[in-house]
């Protein structure tokens, strides 16, 4: 009941409780005091009247006295004092007379009488008469012992009157003594009880308010916080609770701010997506006081929510969640995402009849009872979403909302930067190999330069080989007509003749082969180096074809003398002749029977395959509109990313030195812009590839679009 | 205590000298016959005077507690009083007729001389007591008493003085007494030392009363001086008298 009254009033009523009894005692007292007072005064009058009877028999004495000195000596000095001690007498008897006016009237009649018969007794021994003075002086006696006996007797009874009063006065006093030491003691134990549990409803409270700030000095914010009662001590107990709130939440606060700084500070220093938001998940579940946290990314093509990371979740419900893209329009976290701000659910019990409830179900199996979503916007892009899931149902604090929300905002840009990162890193990748096959391009136009140059060396060196080379052949053909001429001149050869004659016919028919197939491989070889005169012909296709595939054939084996390969040719015999620029044709074809050959022959070289056996098939339709020419070797073939780039300029996959990476690049320019057609390639890594070359009968625009797909 | 004390010869003269002429004017506004009266009243007082003298100047003898018999009898006294009186007045007063009024009354005042001093010879002659209160005033009290009772009616004799004064209650002044003191004698106006004389009823009789003032010498103010109510030698205070302050009067009644 105390606790309920304030401190002051407390102490009020402590010493009020003091006063009273002060107050009370010493009215007590006071009353005594002056009832005792009463009887001092009465006593102490009678005292004086003690004291006046003892002076007054005191004086009668002196008066006594001088009478019989005044008798004797007959001095007047006796005389006087006797006169004056009767005055005095008298006087005393005055200040007697109230006291009992009948017995100081008797008193005085006996002192006068004395005085009157002693006075008398004087003048007779004044007048030395001195028996009758003697007698006189008897008489005087004996009113002198009465009147001596009478004061006695008043000194008596006032004596006895004043011990009475006194001894009523001291009861009295011991009385109120008495009961002043038990009123004191009453109050001293009252007052100590009082003093006792009023300190104590101080000091205790004090003491648990003191713990409790000592436990807040100490960085302690769970500390408990005394009841707050009613008194100051409960003013001051709310006002800690309400500091140590306050210090909770600026605490809280700190934290969050630490977090989100921490957050900041990764997302900030590190592209490693996965770090970032699995710390924004776990630091959003600490500061939500939440059991589970989840980062969706959003799918733009898909238009949906995947899951991606989490915190604190359950395996089944990660499994679950990965296995349950949310589309965009369902859920909390498609509603944040439409609305910009975070979205709540307060009861999963109740929502998961509305929406999702396959994933609902899985959340509140799990005890799961409420969420918030929030989006992870960039701007107006959509990039994912958090979601933070706990066990209590209800609504988030605003507090949380927010933090969900900043750290929403710290996983947007995480994942912004990411997406940003990888851009930056595939175009640094791009560049990377721009620059790659840039330099490559370089070596290539340099290696094409060397080429060139030794082209029109070889263009050169061909026309002057061809001359002599005539004159092989030319001479050869005649030397061996001649020679059949020399037979025929001849009658009957010997067999040594006819055997000389027929190694001599045999030889010049090599020579004359062989010089036709040198002066074929020479006018292949100018007709490449001569370069596009831009001139179309008719031409026959399997002759140009069939001269080609000789021409690569040859020039492998130049290059290479282990190179061999099975060469099958599947020329269609009804293929009319078609409008073509021969040259330029050729340089297409020369390219794709290269490029089989290196291919076949690679494949070769790395022995994967005992059994393998290089093989390139030419193959030639007449389509009617279109001729077709399809050349399929059984080399290591082109993957998809290579199929890709195949027809880009200076893009090679030989060895620097081996291949300029234009061969393709010019094969796709000459038929698709100069001749209108298609070529396309077909290849399966380890097995094929396979170039199909269309050629329309008539030239038609490019169709670039069509030349740069791939067939499978 | 003697008011007068134990003037020297020359004041004593001068008093005397003083009374001689007081008595003439005081005769002078009186009745004639009284000058034989006053005579007879001068030389009782005289005489009183002359024995008070020699006890005051025997004061030393009397109060040596070492000396016993002092042979300081009433005859001893009287010749020495009787000594200053001739030289004091020429006369001896035992020539004077004892038929005459004055040879009666100087004779009983010489018969009382000596009984009072006779009376007193064992307070005189005590060994062992120094001072005995046989002193000036003391012997001149009794002489007066002894001398009413020895002139048997003819006459009285009284050392009186202010009532305020007056010790011994028997020397106490009666109220005709009382009031030529305070009338007469204290008045400032009062020629010093000039006695006043007058026929008056006393106790029922015709008499001729003389007043003759003592003042205070040197020597009274031992006793009657300062400081006030101090006590003197005797146990008595000290009245607070001044030099030449009124001290005594020698009060003379002579019946006709």
């Amino acid at each position: 009941m105390i606790a309920r009254l304030t401190i002051r009033t407390r102490l009020i009523l402590l010493t009020c409780a003091g006063l009273f009894v002060l107050i009370a005692t010493n009215a007590y007292l006071t009353k005594k005091l002056a009832e005792n007072s009463a009887g001092m005064v009465t006593a102490a009058d009678l005292l004086k009247s003690i004291e006046e009877a003892n002076s007054a028999q005191i004086a009668f004495g002196e008066l006594r006295y001088w009478m019989t000195d005044l008798a004797v000596s007959q001095l007047t000095m006796a005389e006087r004092n006797a006169a004056a001690a009767r005055a005095r007498v008298e006087q005393h008897l005055d200040q007697l007379q109230p006291w009992n006016p009948q017995r100081i009237a008797a008193v005085r009649n006996e002192l006068a009488q004395y005085a009157d018969l002693a006075g008398k007794a004087v003048e007779e021994y004044t007048e030395d008469r001195r028996v009758i003075g003697n007698s006189l002086l008897a008489q005087a006696r004996q009113h002198s012992l009465v009147a001596d006996q009478l004061i006695a007797s008043i000194v008596q009874e006032l004596t006895g009157a004043a011990i009475a009063a006194r001894q009523r006065v001291v009861a009295e006093a011991e009385r109120a003594t008495r009961l002043s030491q038990i009123v004191v003691a009453a109050a001293v134990v009252l007052g100590s009880l009082l003093t006792f549990l009023i300190l104590r409803s101080i000091v205790l409270p004090l003491r648990r308010l003191t713990a409790a700030m000592d436990g807040l000095n100490a960085g302690n914010v769970t500390v408990a916080i005394p009841e707050a009662g009613r008194d100051e001590i409960g003013a001051m107990a709310q006002t800690l609770a309400m500091f140590r709130d306050t210090l909770k939440e600026l605490r809280e606060t700190l934290a969050q701010l630490e977090a989100l700084r921490a957050v900041g500070r990764a997302v900030g220093s590190t592209l490693d997506l996965e770090r970032v938001l699995s710390l924004v998940a776990a630091r959003a579940v600490e500061f939500a006081h939440a059991q589970a946290g989840m980062i969706y990314e959003f799918d733009e093509a898909a238009r949906e929510f995947r899951f991606h990371t989490s915190h604190g979740a359950e395996s089944a419900l990660i499994e679950q969640l990965r296995a349950s893209p949310i589309r965009f329009g369902e859920g909390a976290m498609s509603a944040a995402a439409v609305a910009g701000s975070p979205a709540q659910i307060r009861d999963l019990v109740g929502y998961r009849k509305l929406a999702l409830p396959k994933l609902a179900d899985a959340l509140a199996r799990l005890g799961y009872r409420s969420l918030i979503a929030a989006p992870l916007l960039y701007e107006q892009d959509i990039l994912g979403g958090l979601v933070v899931a706990r066990h209590e149902a209800g609504e988030f604090s605003r507090e949380v909302v927010s933090l969900i929300e900043s750290f929403a905002t710290q996983s947007a840009l995480a994942v912004r930067n990411a997406k940003l990162f990888d851009e930056q890193r595939r175009r640094e990748h791009d560049l990377r190999v721009a620059h790659e096959q840039l330099k490559q391009a370089q070596a290539n136009l340099v290696q094409a330069e060397k080429m060139a140059s030794l082209g029109q060396l070889t263009a050169g060196i061909a026309h002057e080989i061809k001359n002599p080379l005539n004159f092989v052949n030319n001479f050869a053909e005649l030397s061996r007509e001649l020679l059949q001429e020399l037979c025929d001149t001849i009658p009957a050869p010997g067999a040594d003749q006819d055997e000389l004659i027929a190694t001599l016919t045999a030889n010049l028919a090599k020579i004359v082969e062989h010089g036709r197939r040198a002066d074929g491989i020479v006018t292949s070889m100018l007709l490449h180096s001569r370069g596009g005169s831009g001139e179309r012909r008719t031409t026959d296709l399997n002759a140009l074809v069939d001269e080609a595939l000789n021409l690569a054939f040859h020039g492998a084996r130049a290059r290479d003398k282990s190179f061999n390969i099975s060469l099958e040719r599947d020329f269609d015999s009804k293929l009319r002749p078609i409008e073509l620029v021969p040259q330029d044709i050729t340089r297409v074809l020369l390219n794709l029977f290269g490029n089989g050959f290196y291919a076949a022959n690679k494949r070769r070289q790395e022995g994967t395959d005992p059994g393998f056996r290089p093989s390139l098939r030419v193959t030639t339709r007449d389509l009617g509109d279109h001729v077709e020419i399809r050349a399929r070797d059984n080399g290591v073939g082109i993957s998809p990313e290579v199929q890709s780039k195949l027809f880009t300029p200076f893009f090679t996959t030989k060895p620097t030195g081996e291949g300029t990476g234009l061969g393709l690049s010019i094969s796709y320019d000459i038929v698709t812009q100069q001749h209108g057609g298609t070529i396309t390639v077909d290849s399966r890594p380890g097995e094929f590839t396979e170039f199909t070359v269309r050629l329309p009968r008539k030239l038609q625009a490019a169709e670039p679009a069509a030349a740069t797909g791939a067939s499978a | 205590m003697n008011p007068v004390g134990a003037p020297s010869s020359q004041v004593r003269r001068a008093i005397l000298a003083l009374f001689v002429a007081g008595l003439l004017v005081c005769g002078a506004a009186t009745a004639a016959p009284a000058e034989d009266d006053m005579a007879i009243a001068q030389n009782l007082a005289e005489m009183l005077r002359d024995a008070r003298t020699v006890i005051s100047d025997q004061q030393d003898l009397i109060n040596d507690p070492q000396l016993g018999d002092k042979h300081l009898t009433g005859e001893a006294v009287l010749e020495q009083t009787l000594a200053r009186y001739v030289k004091n007045t020429a006369t001896d007063p035992k020539k004077i007729d004892p038929a005459l009024r004055q040879g009666r009354l100087l004779r009983a005042m010489m018969a009382a001389i000596v009984e009072v001093v006779d009376d007193n010879q064992s307070t005189i002659n005590e060994k062992g007591t120094a001072f005995k209160g046989f002193i000036p005033a003391v012997f001149a009290r009794l002489i007066a008493e002894s001398f009413v009772h020895l002139a048997k009616g003819e006459a009285e004799i009284k050392v009186t003085a202010p009532l305020e004064l007056v010790r011994n209650r028997k020397a106490r002044p009666d109220p005709w007494e009382t009031e030529i003191i305070e009338k007469r004698l204290l008045d400032p106006a009062w020629p010093a030392g000039q006695p006043y004389s007058a026929t008056v009823e006393t106790k029922g009789r015709q008499a001729f009363r003389v007043m003759v003032p003592e003042y205070y010498a040197e020597s009274c103010l031992a006793c009657h001086g300062s400081p006030k109510g101090r006590m003197d030698i005797t146990g008595y205070p000290k009245e607070g008298g001044k030099l030449n302050d009124l001290g005594a009067v020698i009060s003379i009644t002579l019946y006709h």
